[in-house]
């Protein structure tokens, strides 16, 4: 388990700050941010390799603060591997190894043992993430820190590895907590998300709470969310022709019918925001392109005309101009052929009122 | 398109020029000296007890220095070159000045500190080790002119060493005395082993400063100047030249030594 | 003929140039009052520097002087082919045994000099040494007396022979030998200059050496019976009856000196560059001008010059 309050540390020039979040014991924890945001710095600080300046840390109940690093329990992963020269892959991997036939069975098992007898200089880039790994988790570690280990893998070994990985986190109930900055592998990997800017933490939490939900604008465009628009929200009374007259306009959770306005657009969606200027984000997965205008349960339906396309391998992304605001679609290759898209033809895009956010 | 290619042969050549006038400027005077000195020094070495013993005294004298200032040195290195404490630069700078002293300066100022006046001295004295005009003396010379090149050049070494090695290596388990033993030392060890060779030639080149706390018993350089004063060159173009050819046994054979190329990320 | 560049001239000329331009300013032009190069022993530094620059202010000419050992500013000509204008000795013998007749071919007898016994107000027994009781004071244990190295200072056999004359003078053998155990190698130095270094340093007690450098340093110092401080002329012979045998050439000879009055020598060697104006200094030096400045920089400058000329003395 790792806890962190108030956490705050220094490297230079850059300092982390007020950073909270918690990974619970044998759960899995994705570090999201921006480079030089500080996500290395906060591995660091946990694994005790850069002091603490503020706040409590606290790895599987013990307070870290008066633990040395080898006295935490933690394996950590960086980037490019960083396994000794001067040591072959077996020297390496039994580094910390107190018990030899785990250490190898866990080498075997991400692929490791093949290489080790080699000498660290001819691996490749692929193969040194692996030892790594192997090293890192050698010595049975209850905590695993990962700094962006996958990077150098090819595709197929990639989600092969990955598998392992997790396969082994939950074998052993290792707590891992790992930084990435691909925003799909988080929403694949983890049970915590943590967005980390600045050196401080903007939003923790699940995943796919986060994703679909960001606190604020910036987090979304962080988070990929490709439709993030500006406007003002109108909080519809019971007078909404979404309400039935007689019934109350507000749902058992507060929730109440909403009208955003942005430029030439009307948006429907229902929350408990607050009426003022604001911001609505819809993922663009969220968006769905007809090229008729149809019936849906879709509130949200607007004409528009492509402006873009672009395929990148089995997805394709497109942006359909809806009188002036851009509105982007994104669909598997294969739908969009099958609905022979094509730039300036006229489309109908769609979404829930469920799938806009407002924040 | 050639204007940049002949500009470029033109520093080639220019750097290749510079680069092989350092070396003649270098090897020329003592191959000289060999060949004037070579062969009778190296008869010489048979029949001459006092240039054995000198030779001998030299090669333990500046060996016994070179460890004391490994010993010392590498702590000293290592600490200024991973940890920052108020005052660094400026024992940084510290630790380089005995280089910039006059020689026989440097002499005196060890007399200050090792004399029999001195309290260390004294000590040193009343437990039966006398310093001036002893081996001791010598030692201490040679040390104090030639430790900060090591110290120097060994914090050179430590900090080609990536501190993350040493970091993984502590959350693997490792106290901090373990992982500089099994990551750091290894690593930094072609580094090290250069600084002790240049401190090692420096101690054996010493002079200014061993004459004023010990002229005798005579080291190689003293007994070179000695004989030159008494008996002119033909005297003392032997000593140098056999003290020059002797050297280079272990400055080639440590220069051979090839521990791992470290640091590589 | 075409003159023909080398390939890479520009650099190549700019280098060949700068070293070529490099060479005179070591020796500057030797035009008229060129610099007078003056060779001198260690002992000799301010009294003729003093001299120097008393002739300099009547006679303009710019100085180059350099101090070494008496021998070894002997090598500079003999080994290293370096001639000067000016070389001054604490030892005429020197000249005879080295110098004579190749690089000089007569020398000036011009300064007499005394043994000594140097010491501070920290030395052990500072107290109540005198003329009478020195060699006890020096014997006493504890006490470090320094001396010369008798191979590469004149300073150093001169030492021994003053210990002969002592043993002679006071009637006590034994003596000589157990003034020279009680100065053992490790208290032996090249030269007179590291000698007073370490007497004010505190490291020894007592050093030997001459009256004029010991008045340069200003430390207090004893003076010795005439019979055995080597100062006087008229006791030649009596000096003469000490002998020391010093290491020679090849670790196989051996070269004895006898006792002599310490005679200062002056010469203008042979294949002198500047020798109208060596000569010029020289003839003031010896005149009672030069003898006057001299003294005044404590050195005992000889009212009457003697001039040898080159004979064999051995």
């Amino acid at each position: 388990m790792i806890a962190a309050s108030g956490l705050g540390a220094r490297v230079g020039a850059f300092a982390l700050a007020d950073v909270t979040f918690t990974v619970p014991r044998g759960g899995y924890g994705v570090v999201i941010g921006p480079a030089g945001s500080g996500k290395t710095t906060l591995l660091e600080t946990i694994a005790g390799i850069v002091p603490q300046t503020a706040g409590t840390l606290t790895l599987d109940g013990r307070a870290a603060a008066g633990l040395a690093p080898e006295q935490r329990g933690l394996g950590i992963v960086y980037q490019r591997g960083l396994l000794f020269p001067h040591l072959t892959v077996e020297g390496n991997v039994m580094y910390g190894a107190a018990d030899a036939s785990f250490a190898r069975m866990v080498a075997d098992r991400l692929g490791a043992l093949a290489l080790f007898g080699r000498r660290v200089r001819g691996l490749s880039g692929g193969e040194r993430a692996l030892a790594a790994l192997a090293r890192a988790l050698a010595p049975r570690p209850s905590i695993l820190l990962l700094d962006e280990p996958f990077g150098a893998l090819d595709p197929r070994r990639r989600a092969r590895v990955r598998r392992e990985v997790r396969a082994l986190h939950r074998e052993l109930g290792i707590t891992v907590l790992q930084v990435t900055h691909d925003f799909t592998e988080a929403g694949l990997l983890g049970d915590v998300a943590i967005l980390l800017d600045g050196g401080r933490v903007l939003q923790s939490g699940e995943p796919g709470a986060v994703f679909r939900a960001p606190a604020s604008p910036y987090i979304a465009e962080f988070l990929g969310a490709e439709n993030v628009l500006a406007g003002e929200v109108r909080v519809l009374g019971d007078a909404a022709p979404d309400v039935m007259p007689g019934e109350p306009s507000t749902t058992a959770g507060g929730h109440r019918a909403i009208e955003f306005r942005t430029g030439a657009l009307t948006i429907h969606t229902v929350g408990d925001a607050q009426a003022g200027d604001g911001h609505a984000v819809i993922r663009a997965e969220e968006v769905l392109l007809s090229t008729s205008e149809g019936t849906s349960s879709a509130r949200n339906r607007f004409e528009g005309t492509i402006a873009e396309i672009a395929t990148l391998g089995a997805l394709t992304r497109v942006v359909v101009d809806v009188r002036g605001t851009p509105l982007v679609a994104a669909l598997t290759t294969r739908s969009a052929r099958e609905l022979a898209l094509a730039e300036g033809q006229r489309v109908w895009a769609s979404f829930k009122a469920m799938a806009v956010h407002l924040c | 398109m050639s204007g940049a290619r002949a500009a470029q042969r033109a520093a080639s050549i220019a750097a290749a020029l510079l680069a092989s006038l350092l070396l003649l400027f270098l090897l020329a005077p003592l191959a000289g000296l060999v060949a004037a000195g070579g062969a009778g020094g190296a008869s010489q070495l048979f029949t001459d007890a006092e240039l054995r013993g000198s030779l001998a005294l030299t090669a333990l004298t500046a060996t016994a220095a070179t460890a004391l200032g490994i010993l010392g040195g590498t702590p000293l290195a290592w600490l200024l070159e991973r940890r920052r404490f108020p005052g660094r630069s400026l024992v940084m700078a510290l630790v380089d000045l005995p280089l910039v002293v006059p020689h026989p300066v440097a002499g005196i100022a060890l007399l200050l500190v090792l004399g029999r006046g001195s309290a260390a001295g004294g000590a040193l004295l009343a437990l039966g080790l006398r310093v001036v005009g002893t081996p001791l003396g010598i030692v201490a010379a040679m040390c104090f002119v030639s430790a900060p090149l090591y110290v120097s050049a060994a914090r050179e070494a430590f900090g080609r060493v990536d501190p993350r090695f040493e970091a993984v290596a502590r959350t693997l388990g490792d106290t901090p005395w373990r992982a500089f033993r099994r990551v750091t030392l290894p690593l930094a060890l072609r580094g090290l082993i250069a600084a002790a060779i240049v401190m090692w030639a420096r101690a054996v080149s010493e002079f200014g400063a061993i004459v004023i706390l010990a002229y005798n018993p005579k080291v190689a350089s003293v007994l070179s100047y000695d004989r030159f004063t008494s008996f002119g060159l033909s005297e003392a173009l032997p000593v140098a030249a056999i003290l020059a050819l002797l050297a280079l046994v272990p400055l080639v054979a440590l220069r051979a030594l090839r521990p791992e190329r470290g640091a590589e990320a | 003929m075409r003159p023909r560049r080398p390939p890479a001239a520009p650099p190549f000329a700019v280098l060949v140039l700068s070293l070529l331009a490099a060479a005179p300013a070591a020796a500057p032009a030797a035009a008229q009052g060129g610099p007078l190069v003056v060779f001198d022993a260690g002992s000799l530094a301010r009294p003729l520097r003093a001299a120097l620059d008393s002739f300099a202010r009547r006679d303009p000419v710019t100085i180059a002087q350099e101090s070494a050992g008496s021998l070894e500013t002997a090598r500079k000509l003999t080994e290293l082919h370096r001639i000067p204008d000016i070389i001054a000795l604490a030892d005429r013998e020197v000249f005879d045994r080295l110098l004579m007749p190749d690089y000089v071919a007569s020398y000036v007898e011009f300064a007499r000099n005394r043994m000594v016994i140097a010491y501070t107000d920290r030395s052990r027994g500072a107290a109540t040494i005198d003329s009478a009781n020195w060699s006890t004071v020096l014997l006493a244990p504890g006490t470090e007396t320094g001396r010369a190295d008798p191979s590469t200072d004149p300073n150093g056999y001169r030492t021994l022979l003053v210990l002969q004359l002592a043993e002679r003078h006071y009637a006590r053998p034994g003596l000589a030998a157990r003034l020279l155990a009680a100065m053992p190698a490790r208290n032996v130095r090249p030269n007179e200059a590291t000698l007073i270094g370490l007497l004010q340093a505190g490291e020894f007690d007592y050093i030997w050496s001459y009256e004029s450098l010991a008045q340069a340093a200003h430390v207090r110092y004893l003076t010795l019976p005439p019979a055995i401080d080597l100062s006087d002329p008229a006791l030649a012979d009596r000096y003469a009856e000490a002998a020391v045998t010093v290491r020679g050439a090849g670790g196989t000879d051996s070269v004895t000196f006898r006792g002599a009055p310490i005679v200062y020598a002056i010469a203008i060697p042979v294949g002198a560059p500047h020798r109208a104006a060596a000569e010029r200094f020289l003839a003031w030096l010896t005149s009672p001008e030069g003898v006057r400045v001299l003294r005044a920089a404590r050195l005992d400058a000889l009212e009457h010059p003697v001039t040898v000329s080159a004979r064999p003395t051995r």
